[in-house]
């Protein structure tokens, strides 16, 4: 069986010039270096990490933002970047997304019915009579009231204008949904309420979830998978309950018992020192290892490559 | 002092009076006049107006015995539709480039930007001058070489605008939409720069007016008969002492226009802006 949505080996590199005009010398951000994943229809797969880990231009890469320096994406089988122009048309309407920031995801000038037409009408492939039934559909799947439609988003709070985020997405029945971070932003109070309609949605439309996140505490009861990334690269990736019954890799140790720690309330602190390196200039072999509790020689110098501890359950460490 | 002043409620209204009769006697001006405007009445020259008795010459008359209330009044309308057309055309070259130049970037972006550039620090008056002479002075010539003057203005603000809106989420999200380049600036873009445009817009009329108020002091305004504050300002140089009346109406008339336009640009900035920003 074909899974949803495939990434093999994808790397997406930054140029950066050096200071200077005549400077011809090229050094590189490694956003993403070398990520490989899948995801399987109805399933949500969360991406944990900090910020600058590369989490936000693997999702750019997915929704065709940005294109990989080297990898690939496959959607049901077929590599996005070298669809022609209908296959496009037919992906932007599978694969959906929500942002972090819902002040500024929504367009100020236009009234709520617009903003969720926008990915239909875009499309070309409903007519208008088509579009207003969707339209009114997704609302109440976002369990607002239709006369939202009509007005503005400066009228609405963040926790709704989330849910607008969301009925736009959903407007084309997407069969993914990429949600960056999509309840950082809320206060804590509405964070439960949107990731329980998250969770009720997919289970009443089959809908595969990416949850990009930095807090492993949110993203629990919804996760059927968790996949650990560190400056570009995927530490660790596991099914959900044993990756918080049993995290492998020192680093999602670090962050599980950090989310513990605080009550399972969002913490963005670890119990490690220090702070993520540039990823202009990772440390050499193991990235990890400068902030490592078990750090032994060969992480210095070696990179670990990614091991299957078990069928399911892949790692990226010299000690396993 | 000045935010002070205007900032108490209600104040904001005296320069919009002010303005709206500005915009009155400009549509309504030739049928407002008492007389005509060209009328050479040698026998009547600078006479002094209503503190002298005269009523049937407010304002006085100049040196060729036209009556200044009525040349105030038609110049109202030719100042008018002079900033109208000017701004107009100003706007609408200078919002494009900065749209262009602010949306697809690379080498658009450097020829718009070289050509601000050129365009702003171009010796104003001095052009103008040359122009005239060459091109011939007329209304339809001056409105031109003032838009020339005043569209770089727009193309630096909306660019710098431009860039900062391209960067906002709802935007990328219209791009992951699938929605073509022009709708998504006709849609998205556009519709946050007017409150800029409005701004700069009221802000310049101002500025058009004494421009143009300047050139025709120079001699290469819009050229007599018609009646226009700049030159009525000028014609009356060399009578300030006996005939004051005749530069200083329509001088009086120029300031009161653009102090008040100035003030309601500044308040239309502050009332557009913050509610924006919000967001």
């Amino acid at each position: 069986m074909n899974a949803l949505l495939e990434i093999q080996n994808l790397k997406k590199y930054f140029p950066v010039r050096k200071r200077g005009i005549f400077s011809r010398e090229v050094r590189w951000v490694k956003a993403v270096d070398g990520l490989s994943f899948h995801i399987d229809e109805g399933q949500t797969f969360s991406v944990v990490g900090e910020s600058g880990c590369g989490k936000t231009t693997l999702s750019k890469m997915i929704l065709l933002l940005e294109e990989p320096t080297e990898g690939t994406v496959l959607f049901q089988g077929n590599d996005i970047n070298r669809m022609n122009r209908g296959q496009i048309k037919k992906y932007r309407n599978a694969v959906q997304t929500v942002f972090q920031d819902p002040y500024g995801s929504l367009s100020p000038r236009l009234r709520v019915r617009s903003i969720v037409d926008e990915p239909l009408h875009a499309s070309g492939l409903y007519t208008k009579e088509e579009r207003r039934e969707r339209i009114k559909r997704a609302l109440e799947e976002v369990n607002m009231d239709q006369d939202a439609m009509n007005r503005y988003p400066h009228e609405f709070s963040g926790g709704q204008r989330q849910r607008v985020a969301l009925a736009r997405a959903l407007s084309t029945r997407p069969s993914l949904i990429v949600l960056d971070e999509p309840v950082s932003a809320l206060d804590v109070s509405v964070r439960a309420n949107v990731m329980n309609l998250l969770k009720d949605l997919q289970e009443g439309l089959g809908l595969a979830y990416l949850l990009i996140a930095h807090d492993l505490a949110t993203v629990r009861h919804m996760s059927h998978r968790i996949g650990v990334m560190y400056l570009g690269r995927m530490v660790e990736e596991a099914p959900s309950e044993e990756f918080y019954s049993q995290p492998l890799h020192p680093y999602s140790q670090a962050l599980l018992a950090a989310a513990a720690s605080r009550g399972g309330l969002d913490c963005d602190a670890s119990l490690l020192e220090g702070e993520i390196p540039s990823p202009l200039d990772p440390p050499p072999g193991c990235h990890f290892h400068p902030r490592c509790p078990r750090v032994m020689d060969i992480c210095r110098k070696v990179a670990p490559v990614s091991k299957n501890v078990d069928s399911n359950h892949m790692v990226s460490c010299h000690l396993y | 002092m000045r935010s002070a002043v205007w900032r108490r409620p209600g104040l904001i209204y005296v320069p919009m009076f002010i303005l709206f009769l500005f915009v009155f006697v400009g549509v309504f001006g030739p049928w407002l006049a008492p007389h005509s405007t060209t009328d050479v009445d040698l026998s009547s020259r600078n006479e002094p107006g209503f503190w002298d008795g005269n009523w049937s010459n407010p304002m006085g008359t100049d040196s060729l015995g036209r009556d200044v209330l009525s040349r105030v009044i038609v110049g109202t309308r030719t100042t008018l539709e002079f900033c109208v057309l000017a701004i107009a055309m100003a706007g609408t070259v200078g919002t494009f480039l900065g749209l262009v130049a602010g949306y697809f970037g690379s080498w658009i972006d450097v020829i718009i930007m070289r050509l601000v550039d050129l365009a702003l620090s171009v010796p104003f008056i001095l052009l103008a001058m040359v122009l005239t002479v060459t091109l011939g002075a007329g209304f339809m010539n001056l409105v031109i070489i003032i838009a020339l003057l005043l569209w770089a203005g727009y193309t630096r603000q909306v660019r710098a605008e431009v860039l900062s809106l391209k960067e906002r989420d709802f935007v990328a999200l219209a791009k992951v939409a699938g929605v073509s380049p022009q709708r998504i600036i006709a849609r998205h873009i556009f519709p946050n720069l007017t409150h800029l445009i409005i701004v700069l817009a009221t802000l310049q009329v101002g500025y058009v007016i004494l421009i143009e108020a300047a050139l025709s002091y120079l001699g290469v305004g819009i050229p007599p008969p018609e009646p226009v504050w700049g030159s009525m300002v000028s014609d009356g140089r060399a009578f300030l002492n006996t005939a004051w009346w005749v530069s200083t109406f329509p001088g009086i008339a120029i300031g009161l226009v653009v102090l008040s336009l100035n003030l309601l640009g500044d308040w239309l900035r502050d009332k557009l802006d913050p509610r924006l920003r919000q967001v």
